[in-house]
């Protein structure tokens, strides 16, 4: 079922009052240079933004989060081993900088689309009234908040750009991925559209042949798994949601959508990283946690 | 050259946890040409060429501006930029150079004079900030925080734009115009070229003012007549002020001195590079 256009995603600059609140958190504790346009599209849903982040919160400043995170990326670093690179930086001219910029955003994305999955697939899972996470009484180890020291800008083009070529993909993107707005490495993308336009021509091949079609499910399912042992539960009632928004399988089919799209754009940017990369390489975090710092000063708390 | 074959030209040097994009073209004494606000290191092409014929021309883009870092978190000041171009320079192995700045980019330009004189070889100022020159009206109500909620990139590329044509005399193409303002176009970037007009301090060129007489360093001044973002009585100041400098004014160029008489300010910048004395210049 096609929803887009019904609900429409409030971007990080046309936030205001509770939701620029709750996007500070979320760019803090998912350690980003922006929000992420999951997060953009469930406040087009007026309340239901604060009642899923509330019950993410606990768990997305864990350090098990971030190794289930981990997990996930290497895994898609490993299911991408066997299949064919698309070799794009080779048929496209870029100078240093362009290429610098390119590469820190694709590192960008690298790190911060496992970490979406995760937290997808848990809210898929809890919306479906599955238990999710443990009941960890114990005190967890908690990472740094705060985009790391060389992360770059999350830049996007615009939504709806000048360039009639982009236009077009855009809009053709928006209609096969069912969801509202463009997932976001596609606008960063865009940012150099000869570059977005080899990608788009010489990743598809790939992602229409079957390897691509099972590690796409193979890393929904680890996903559901990571989900489902994060420490603390992961609870969102479905009487809830009813009490915010009118329409619960809009949003269940909402973040469907997204569950499938990041599976795909985890394997996508780790397929554009291998021009540069190893892809034994790209199991690593390209940003490691560090340890949130107890602050000990007399009366301060962690 | 339009704005795309430009930026290809650009490398990148990482300075701590930011990273600055500049052009490193020619051969011979190096030339630091330092861009204002709101543009980015594009706005020297029309002197790019000529230039790098005969000397190494460096074009950084600002930290906050152009293809540089433009995180959200961290002082654009001029004395930070300052600061910068002083470490970029240790990073990229250059000792000294001469530097040309132009609005911001002057004021970065004699800050490095005054307080990091050993970097600097000659100064050449065009239409620059200084003393309490600055910031105009239209910077100070950029850098209003509320500016991020009320205006979409889309809008304020347009206001800029409009308001960019006031710095001409000429009649800049749509597509210079849209190529001096590109970084600034995604929402990103309007939020950078915000941070860098929260980062306008008069105080930070009033500070040096005692420190202009002990510049020693042959000093080229070139300046719009037509400019009304910064007067000329403001060059006629700095070339009171400064030991030995030269004040040129250039007739029918506004603020965007080297676009709207190239010819003249790439004519008096190669002889000041070549070693002419600045008295001759004015001849």
């Amino acid at each position: 079922m096609a929803i887009f256009n019904k609900t429409k995603p409030i971007p990080e600059q046309e936030s205001a009052g509770e939701t620029e609140r709750i996007y500070h958190e979320i760019r803090q504790t998912l350690r980003s240079t922006g929000v992420p346009q999951l997060f953009c599209s469930w406040a087009g849903y007026g309340k239901f933004l604060p009642l899923v982040w509330s019950a993410l919160r606990p768990n997305a400043e864990t350090r098990l989060y971030e190794e289930a995170s981990d997990r996930l990326r290497a895994e898609g670093a490993r299911l991408i081993k066997p299949m064919e690179k698309p070799d794009v930086s080779a048929h496209v001219r870029l100078g240093e900088s362009q290429t610098y910029h390119l590469r820190a955003s694709l590192d960008l994305y690298h790190y911060l689309y496992p970490k979406l999955l995760v937290l997808t697939s848990a809210v898929q899972r809890a919306l479906a009234g599955e238990r999710i996470g443990k009941e960890e009484n114990r005190e967890l180890e908690r990472i740094e908040r705060g985009a790391p020291a060389g992360m770059i800008a999350m830049e996007l083009a615009p939504e709806e750009p000048q360039d009639p070529r982009l236009r077009a993909l855009f809009e053709e993107i928006k209609k096969t991925s069912k969801l509202p707005s463009v997932v976001m490495e596609i606008r960063t993308l865009a940012l150099w559209p000869d570059y977005l336009f080899e990608a788009r021509k010489r990743l598809m091949p790939i992602i229409v042949g079957p390897e691509y079609k099972q590690a796409e499910e193979r890393l929904k399912q680890t996903a559901r798994k990571e989900a489902g042992n994060l420490p603390y539960p992961v609870s969102i009632p479905r009487e809830k949601v009813k009490g915010v928004v009118s329409d619960v399988g809009e949003i269940t089919t909402l973040t469907s959508d997204f569950e499938r799209a990041y599976a795909r754009c985890i394997l996508n940017i780790a397929l554009l990283q291998c021009d540069w990369r190893d892809p034994d390489a790209l199991a690593s975090s390209p940003f490691p946690a560090p340890s949130r710092r107890q602050v000990v000063a007399a009366g301060g708390m962690a | 050259m339009n704005w795309r074959e430009y930026q290809a030209k650009q490398r990148v040097a990482e300075i701590g946890d930011r990273f600055i994009s500049y052009v490193d073209e020619g051969s011979g004494d190096p030339v630091i040409l330092l861009h204002g606000m709101p543009t980015w290191g594009f706005l020297w092409h029309p002197l790019f060429s000529s230039l790098s014929k005969s000397h190494r021309v460096l074009i950084p883009d600002l930290i906050g501006y152009g293809y540089s870092d433009k995180r959200d978190g961290f002082d654009r000041s001029i004395a930070k930029q300052a600061e910068a171009i002083h470490v970029w320079m240790e990073k990229i192995g250059m000792e000294r150079a001469t530097f040309v700045g132009h609005d911001i980019g002057g004021g970065v330009a004699l800050r490095l004079a005054t307080l990091f004189p050993g970097r600097v070889d000659r100064l050449c100022l065009m239409n620059s900030v200084c003393y309490d020159s600055w910031p105009v009206e239209a910077i100070l109500q950029l850098g209003h925080p509320e500016t991020r909620r009320r205006l979409s990139a889309r809008t304020a590329i347009l206001l800029m734009k409009q308001g960019l044509k006031m710095g001409f005399t000429s009649s800049p193409s749509n597509d210079l115009l849209d190529g001096l303002l590109i970084p600034y176009a995604t929402e990103t970037g309007k939020l950078s070229l915000i941070r860098d007009a929260v980062a306008v301090d008069t105080n930070q060129t009033m500070e040096i003012v005692p420190l202009l007489q002990r510049i020693t360093v042959p000093t080229l001044i070139l300046w719009g007549e037509d400019d009304r973002l910064q007067p000329v009585d403001y060059g006629e100041r700095l070339a009171w002020d400064i030991p030995g400098a030269r004040l040129i004014r250039i007739e029918q160029a506004c603020h965007f001195v080297m676009i709207d008489q190239p010819g003249e300010v790439e004519r008096d910048l190669i002889a000041f590079l070549g070693g002419a004395k600045v008295e001759r210049l004015a001849a």
